[in-house]
């Protein structure tokens, strides 16, 4: 049981820092300009609440990951970048009223650094977990 | 330095759930309202507060290991701080307002710093109390 919930407790905060990290990649590529070069209206204000906000979420997409914890390593990498697909799917069906609401390029990018949020956490969960 | 970040993941999450408990808890008793129009437990309500409770638990992972009771100890002190931050420059968490509001605050961070040390001293595997010497005997 006490493993079970240090797993949860790994999972959570790997995918709640990979969800900061990546969001922080996110705002700096909307505060460069690069989106809007892009056609994509999805640049974000740096506000604590919204940071937070990815932060957790983050992080309770990461317990998806709970079933391959003990997974060796390149499986676990390829099962986290698999896994940012769903936050993705998520994004562009439910949060967007089209798929190419903010751009035409937009899902590819959210998928992008979805894929590299999921790289990430399985990175963290890696370096936490006992080899 | 895994050890480390080990406790740090164990604390933050700890703190994390610790928050969404007491908020839960706080909007059964009706004082998590963030405004008069806001439903409690709305996603945009609970997500920055629960990400306030996994920071400010970020610091207890220097005490995960210790005894139980050390650990329980460091929550409660520890609790303080978001509770003096909260009541000085005013937190999105709890807004109490009123006579009464400095207690509503540090209860429930106090209440945070109970279920953060408890939860704390599991996951890190606090070890228990050896038994005194009547008992050995």
């Amino acid at each position: 049981m006490r493993e079970l919930a240090r797993r949860l407790a790994f999972l959570f905060f790997a995918g709640a820092l990979a969800g900061a990290l990546t969001s922080l990649g996110w705002w700096l590529l909307g505060a460069a300009g690069v989106m809007a070069q892009w056609g994509i209206a999805l640049a974000p204000e740096l506000t604590p609440a919204w940071l937070e906000s990815h932060l957790v979420t983050g992080g309770l997409w990461g317990l998806l990951l709970l079933p391959f914890f003990s997974d060796a390593a390149n499986r676990l990498l390829g099962l986290g970048a698999g896994v940012g697909v769903l936050p993705t799917c998520h994004v562009v069906m439910v949060q967007w009223t089209s798929p190419t609401e903010p751009g035409a390029l937009a899902p590819v990018l959210v998928l992008t650094f979805c894929v590299v949020w999921g790289l990430a956490t399985a990175g963290l969960v890696l370096a936490l977990r006992e080899t | 330095m895994r050890a480390f970040l080990q406790r740090v993941a164990l604390a933050s999450s700890s703190g994390a759930l610790a928050c969404y408990g007491v908020l839960v808890l706080a909007s059964l008793l009706g004082r998590a309202e963030v405004g008069p129009q806001q439903a409690p437990l709305l996603a945009g309500n609970v997500l920055p507060r629960v990400a306030e409770g996994a920071l400010w638990g970020i610091p207890l992972a220097v005490f995960l290991g210790r005894a139980w009771s050390q650990v329980m100890l460091a929550a409660l002190v520890l609790s303080l701080a978001p509770a003096l931050r909260t009541w000085l420059v005013g937190g999105p968490w709890p807004a109490a307002s009123g006579p009464w509001a400095p207690a509503w605050i540090l209860g429930a961070w106090a209440l945070w710093g109970g279920v953060l040390g408890m939860l704390g001293a599991w996951l890190g595997g606090a070890p228990k109390a050896r038994p005194g010497r009547g008992k050995r005997r």
